[in-house]
Protein backbone atom coordinates (compact mmCIF):
# COMPACT_ATOMS: atom_id res chain seq x y z
CA UNK A 1 0.00 0.00 0.00
CA UNK A 2 3.01 2.32 0.25
CA UNK A 3 1.88 3.44 -3.82
CA UNK A 4 -1.07 4.78 -2.10
CA UNK A 5 -0.04 6.14 1.09
CA UNK A 6 -0.66 10.16 0.57
CA UNK A 7 -4.17 8.90 -0.37
CA UNK A 8 -4.66 6.56 2.52
CA UNK A 9 -3.54 9.31 5.19
CA UNK A 10 -6.14 11.80 4.29
CA UNK A 11 -8.93 10.62 6.59
CA UNK A 12 -12.05 10.20 4.34
CA UNK A 13 -10.01 8.12 2.15
CA UNK A 14 -8.27 5.38 4.89
CA UNK A 15 -7.74 2.12 3.89
CA UNK A 16 -11.59 1.47 3.32
CA UNK A 17 -11.57 4.28 0.75
CA UNK A 18 -8.45 2.64 -1.27
CA UNK A 19 -10.25 -0.73 -1.63
CA UNK A 20 -13.11 0.97 -2.85
CA UNK A 21 -11.28 3.18 -5.36
CA UNK A 22 -9.60 -0.30 -6.30
CA UNK A 23 -13.23 -1.91 -6.58
CA UNK A 24 -14.48 0.92 -8.64
CA UNK A 25 -14.96 0.08 -12.38
CA UNK A 26 -15.07 3.80 -14.61
CA UNK A 27 -15.84 3.97 -18.25
CA UNK A 28 -13.49 6.77 -20.13
CA UNK A 29 -15.48 7.90 -23.34
CA UNK A 30 -12.56 9.18 -25.25
CA UNK A 31 -8.73 9.21 -24.66
CA UNK A 32 -8.04 12.55 -26.12
CA UNK A 33 -7.61 15.52 -24.51
CA UNK A 34 -9.87 15.30 -21.75
CA UNK A 35 -9.40 11.17 -21.58
CA UNK A 36 -5.47 11.75 -21.25
CA UNK A 37 -6.02 13.54 -18.01
CA UNK A 38 -8.76 11.54 -16.49
CA UNK A 39 -7.14 8.50 -17.39
CA UNK A 40 -3.77 9.15 -15.49
CA UNK A 41 -5.89 10.86 -12.55
CA UNK A 42 -7.83 7.51 -12.11
CA UNK A 43 -4.62 5.56 -12.81
CA UNK A 44 -2.66 7.70 -10.00
CA UNK A 45 -5.31 6.93 -7.66
CA UNK A 46 -5.73 3.34 -8.16
CA UNK A 47 -8.95 2.97 -9.47
CA UNK A 48 -9.26 -1.03 -10.40
CA UNK A 49 -11.06 -0.85 -13.69
CA UNK A 50 -10.98 1.32 -16.45
CA UNK A 51 -12.45 1.03 -19.48
CA UNK A 52 -11.70 3.56 -22.31
CA UNK A 53 -13.62 3.58 -25.44
CA UNK A 54 -12.27 5.94 -28.61
CA UNK A 55 -12.26 4.90 -32.56
CA UNK A 56 -9.59 7.41 -33.44
CA UNK A 57 -6.36 7.14 -33.97
CA UNK A 58 -3.27 9.27 -32.94
CA UNK A 59 -2.32 11.90 -35.04
CA UNK A 60 0.53 14.56 -34.70
CA UNK A 61 -2.14 17.52 -34.20
CA UNK A 62 -3.08 15.31 -31.00
CA UNK A 63 0.01 16.09 -28.63
CA UNK A 64 -0.56 19.68 -27.67
CA UNK A 65 -2.73 18.26 -25.30
CA UNK A 66 -3.01 14.28 -25.49
CA UNK A 67 0.42 13.91 -23.26
CA UNK A 68 -0.26 10.24 -22.08
CA UNK A 69 0.37 9.50 -25.99
CA UNK A 70 4.03 8.66 -27.23
CA UNK A 71 5.07 10.20 -30.53
CA UNK A 72 6.25 6.89 -31.46
CA UNK A 73 2.38 5.94 -31.35
CA UNK A 74 1.64 8.34 -34.26
CA UNK A 75 -0.80 6.26 -36.16
CA UNK A 76 -1.55 3.57 -33.54
CA UNK A 77 -5.18 3.70 -32.17
CA UNK A 78 -5.72 5.35 -29.12
CA UNK A 79 -7.43 3.27 -26.80
CA UNK A 80 -4.13 1.19 -27.69
CA UNK A 81 -1.82 3.73 -26.37
CA UNK A 82 -3.66 4.52 -23.63
CA UNK A 83 -3.45 1.14 -22.10
CA UNK A 84 0.49 1.47 -22.91
CA UNK A 85 0.68 4.37 -20.95
CA UNK A 86 -1.71 3.17 -18.07
CA UNK A 87 0.40 -0.38 -18.18
CA UNK A 88 3.56 1.55 -17.80
CA UNK A 89 2.44 3.57 -15.31
CA UNK A 90 0.47 1.46 -12.91
CA UNK A 91 0.23 -2.37 -13.67
CA UNK A 92 -2.19 -2.93 -11.08
CA UNK A 93 -5.06 -0.83 -13.24
CA UNK A 94 -7.27 -3.47 -14.85
CA UNK A 95 -8.05 -1.66 -18.53
CA UNK A 96 -10.28 -3.08 -21.13
CA UNK A 97 -10.28 -1.11 -24.38
CA UNK A 98 -12.89 -0.63 -26.84
CA UNK A 99 -11.63 0.87 -30.11
CA UNK A 100 -15.24 1.29 -31.82
CA UNK A 101 -17.67 4.72 -32.34
CA UNK A 102 -20.55 4.62 -29.77
CA UNK A 103 -23.81 4.41 -30.90
CA UNK A 104 -27.51 4.00 -29.83
CA UNK A 105 -26.31 0.09 -30.62
CA UNK A 106 -22.99 -1.15 -29.14
CA UNK A 107 -23.32 1.06 -25.94
CA UNK A 108 -25.04 -2.00 -24.60
CA UNK A 109 -21.98 -4.54 -23.96
CA UNK A 110 -20.07 -2.22 -22.91
CA UNK A 111 -21.87 0.67 -20.50
CA UNK A 112 -23.33 -1.78 -18.11
CA UNK A 113 -19.72 -3.60 -16.91
CA UNK A 114 -19.04 -0.23 -15.33
CA UNK A 115 -20.16 2.01 -12.51
CA UNK A 116 -20.40 5.35 -13.77
CA UNK A 117 -19.57 7.38 -17.23
CA UNK A 118 -17.12 9.79 -17.81
CA UNK A 119 -17.42 12.31 -20.74
CA UNK A 120 -14.14 13.00 -22.66
CA UNK A 121 -15.62 12.85 -25.82
CA UNK A 122 -14.90 15.73 -28.23
CA UNK A 123 -18.13 16.98 -30.09
CA UNK A 124 -21.90 18.05 -29.48
CA UNK A 125 -22.74 15.07 -31.01
CA UNK A 126 -20.78 12.37 -29.19
CA UNK A 127 -21.58 14.86 -25.81
CA UNK A 128 -25.11 14.13 -26.46
CA UNK A 129 -24.98 11.00 -27.16
CA UNK A 130 -23.36 9.39 -24.35
CA UNK A 131 -25.85 11.93 -22.22
CA UNK A 132 -28.68 9.58 -23.76
CA UNK A 133 -26.87 6.64 -23.11
CA UNK A 134 -26.39 7.28 -19.28
CA UNK A 135 -30.11 8.13 -19.08
CA UNK A 136 -31.36 5.28 -20.94
CA UNK A 137 -28.89 3.27 -19.03
CA UNK A 138 -29.45 5.23 -15.46
CA UNK A 139 -25.96 5.65 -15.25
CA UNK A 140 -24.37 8.09 -13.37
CA UNK A 141 -22.09 10.97 -16.50
CA UNK A 142 -20.06 12.90 -15.74
CA UNK A 143 -19.72 15.57 -18.23
CA UNK A 144 -16.91 17.76 -19.75
CA UNK A 145 -16.44 19.58 -22.49
CA UNK A 146 -13.81 22.61 -23.34
CA UNK A 147 -12.70 24.55 -25.66
CA UNK A 148 -9.59 27.62 -26.51
CA UNK A 149 -9.15 28.82 -22.44
CA UNK A 150 -11.86 27.46 -20.96
CA UNK A 151 -14.82 24.34 -20.19
CA UNK A 152 -17.37 23.41 -18.39
CA UNK A 153 -18.21 20.41 -16.09
CA UNK A 154 -21.52 18.80 -14.34
CA UNK A 155 -22.29 15.66 -13.23
CA UNK A 156 -25.57 14.30 -14.02
CA UNK A 157 -27.99 11.85 -11.96
CA UNK A 158 -30.52 10.34 -15.16
CA UNK A 159 -33.96 10.94 -13.30
CA UNK A 160 -32.85 12.63 -10.37
CA UNK A 161 -30.81 15.74 -11.71
CA UNK A 162 -30.82 18.21 -14.69
CA UNK A 163 -29.67 16.32 -18.20
CA UNK A 164 -28.03 17.97 -20.89
CA UNK A 165 -30.86 18.22 -22.75
CA UNK A 166 -32.93 19.90 -19.69
CA UNK A 167 -30.10 22.96 -20.11
CA UNK A 168 -30.24 22.61 -23.57
CA UNK A 169 -33.53 21.23 -25.54
CA UNK A 170 -32.63 23.59 -28.28
CA UNK A 171 -29.10 22.20 -29.07
CA UNK A 172 -27.27 22.42 -32.37
CA UNK A 173 -25.50 18.88 -32.20
CA UNK A 174 -24.21 19.01 -35.63
CA UNK A 175 -22.54 21.74 -34.35
CA UNK A 176 -19.07 21.85 -35.93
CA UNK A 177 -16.79 22.24 -32.87
CA UNK A 178 -13.24 21.81 -34.69
CA UNK A 179 -11.95 24.97 -32.22
CA UNK A 180 -8.70 25.42 -30.80
CA UNK A 181 -7.93 24.14 -27.65
CA UNK A 182 -4.88 24.40 -25.03
CA UNK A 183 -3.22 21.76 -22.68
CA UNK A 184 -4.18 24.09 -19.59
CA UNK A 185 -7.85 24.50 -20.44
CA UNK A 186 -8.28 20.46 -21.27
CA UNK A 187 -6.53 19.65 -17.90
CA UNK A 188 -8.18 22.10 -15.75
CA UNK A 189 -11.77 20.82 -16.79
CA UNK A 190 -10.75 16.73 -16.97
CA UNK A 191 -8.91 17.39 -12.73
CA UNK A 192 -12.58 18.47 -12.22
CA UNK A 193 -13.93 15.16 -13.82
CA UNK A 194 -11.29 13.08 -11.95
CA UNK A 195 -12.32 15.03 -8.56
CA UNK A 196 -16.18 14.53 -9.39
CA UNK A 197 -15.25 10.68 -10.26
CA UNK A 198 -13.02 10.06 -6.92
CA UNK A 199 -16.18 12.31 -4.97
CA UNK A 200 -18.24 9.90 -6.61
CA UNK A 201 -16.38 7.02 -5.69
CA UNK A 202 -15.81 7.17 -2.12
CA UNK A 203 -18.84 8.70 -1.69
CA UNK A 204 -18.21 12.21 -0.21
CA UNK A 205 -18.49 15.96 -1.04
CA UNK A 206 -20.95 17.35 -2.90
CA UNK A 207 -20.87 16.59 -6.76
CA UNK A 208 -21.97 18.58 -9.67
CA UNK A 209 -25.09 18.01 -9.62
CA UNK A 210 -27.68 20.52 -10.69
CA UNK A 211 -24.71 22.97 -11.28
CA UNK A 212 -22.83 24.03 -14.43
CA UNK A 213 -19.28 24.89 -13.74
CA UNK A 214 -18.21 27.07 -16.15
CA UNK A 215 -14.65 28.27 -16.48
CA UNK A 216 -12.74 30.51 -18.08
CA UNK A 217 -9.19 30.78 -18.27
CA UNK A 218 -8.55 34.17 -19.75
CA UNK A 219 -10.47 35.40 -17.05
CA UNK A 220 -9.44 32.67 -14.41
CA UNK A 221 -13.10 32.54 -12.93
CA UNK A 222 -15.16 29.65 -12.09
CA UNK A 223 -19.04 29.92 -12.18
CA UNK A 224 -21.33 27.51 -10.80
CA UNK A 225 -24.69 28.16 -12.81
CA UNK A 226 -27.41 26.81 -10.77
CA UNK A 227 -29.78 24.21 -12.70
CA UNK A 228 -32.59 21.90 -11.95
CA UNK A 229 -34.82 19.06 -14.05
CA UNK A 230 -36.83 20.37 -17.02
CA UNK A 231 -40.10 19.68 -16.88
CA UNK A 232 -39.95 20.16 -20.93
CA UNK A 233 -36.95 18.22 -21.45
CA UNK A 234 -37.05 15.89 -24.49
CA UNK A 235 -35.19 12.96 -22.68
CA UNK A 236 -35.69 13.05 -19.05
CA UNK A 237 -39.09 14.18 -18.57
CA UNK A 238 -40.70 11.19 -17.91
CA UNK A 239 -38.20 9.41 -15.89
CA UNK B 1 -36.51 53.92 -21.59
CA UNK B 2 -33.18 51.90 -21.16
CA UNK B 3 -32.55 50.18 -17.96
CA UNK B 4 -29.49 48.97 -16.11
CA UNK B 5 -28.33 45.15 -15.26
CA UNK B 6 -25.59 42.92 -14.66
CA UNK B 7 -24.72 40.91 -17.10
CA UNK B 8 -21.72 38.51 -16.72
CA UNK B 9 -20.85 40.90 -13.49
CA UNK B 10 -20.53 44.12 -15.55
CA UNK B 11 -22.56 47.10 -15.59
CA UNK B 12 -24.71 46.60 -19.01
CA UNK B 13 -27.08 49.49 -20.40
CA UNK B 14 -29.98 47.93 -22.28
CA UNK B 15 -32.73 49.84 -24.43
CA UNK B 16 -35.18 47.08 -26.15
CA UNK B 17 -34.91 44.10 -23.41
CA UNK B 18 -38.21 42.99 -21.96
CA UNK B 19 -37.67 39.58 -22.02
CA UNK B 20 -34.98 37.00 -22.16
CA UNK B 21 -35.25 37.07 -25.87
CA UNK B 22 -35.45 40.61 -26.19
CA UNK B 23 -31.82 40.25 -24.46
CA UNK B 24 -30.74 38.09 -27.01
CA UNK B 25 -31.47 39.64 -29.44
CA UNK B 26 -29.79 42.72 -28.27
CA UNK B 27 -26.76 42.00 -27.47
CA UNK B 28 -26.62 39.74 -31.40
CA UNK B 29 -26.56 35.98 -29.73
CA UNK B 30 -26.77 33.68 -32.22
CA UNK B 31 -27.34 29.78 -32.19
CA UNK B 32 -28.57 27.47 -29.62
CA UNK B 33 -24.87 26.47 -27.47
CA UNK B 34 -25.61 28.97 -24.50
CA UNK B 35 -27.23 28.87 -21.41
CA UNK B 36 -28.47 32.01 -19.62
CA UNK B 37 -28.74 32.31 -15.85
CA UNK B 38 -31.30 34.87 -14.43
CA UNK B 39 -30.48 35.61 -10.41
CA UNK B 40 -29.45 32.15 -9.67
CA UNK B 41 -30.94 30.46 -11.76
CA UNK B 42 -30.75 29.00 -15.35
CA UNK B 43 -33.85 30.06 -17.05
CA UNK B 44 -35.49 27.35 -19.52
CA UNK B 45 -35.42 27.96 -23.38
CA UNK B 46 -38.73 27.50 -23.29
CA UNK B 47 -39.43 30.41 -21.26
CA UNK B 48 -36.98 32.66 -23.37
CA UNK B 49 -40.06 34.59 -24.81
CA UNK B 50 -41.91 35.02 -21.07
CA UNK B 51 -39.33 35.65 -18.71
CA UNK B 52 -38.90 39.13 -17.74
CA UNK B 53 -35.16 41.61 -17.79
CA UNK B 54 -35.81 44.04 -15.27
CA UNK B 55 -33.43 47.11 -13.37
CA UNK B 56 -31.15 45.76 -11.62
CA UNK B 57 -31.79 42.00 -12.76
CA UNK B 58 -27.95 39.99 -12.74
CA UNK B 59 -27.75 37.48 -15.95
CA UNK B 60 -24.63 35.34 -16.81
CA UNK B 61 -24.26 34.27 -20.56
CA UNK B 62 -22.16 31.34 -20.62
CA UNK B 63 -21.29 29.49 -23.95
CA UNK B 64 -21.68 25.72 -24.28
CA UNK B 65 -18.36 24.16 -25.87
CA UNK B 66 -18.10 20.46 -27.31
CA UNK B 67 -14.27 20.12 -27.46
CA UNK B 68 -13.01 17.47 -25.78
Amino acid sequence: MTRYIRNTIIPQIGEAGQDKIRAARVLVCGAGGLGSTVIANLSAIGVGTIGIVDNDVLELSNLNRQYIHKFENLGKVKVDSAKEWINAFNPEVNVNTYPVRLDHENYKGIVEDYDFIIDCFDSFKSKFLLNDIATATCKTLIHGGVTEFGGQAMTIFPGKTACLRCILPDADENLNVLKGVVSPAVTTIASIESMEALKLILGIGEPLANKLLCYNGLDMTFKKLNTERNGKCPLCKNI
Amino acid sequence: MSKMIRVNGRDVELFESGTIRDFITERKVTGTMFVIEKNGKIVNKEDYDSEPVNEGDSLELVGFVGGG
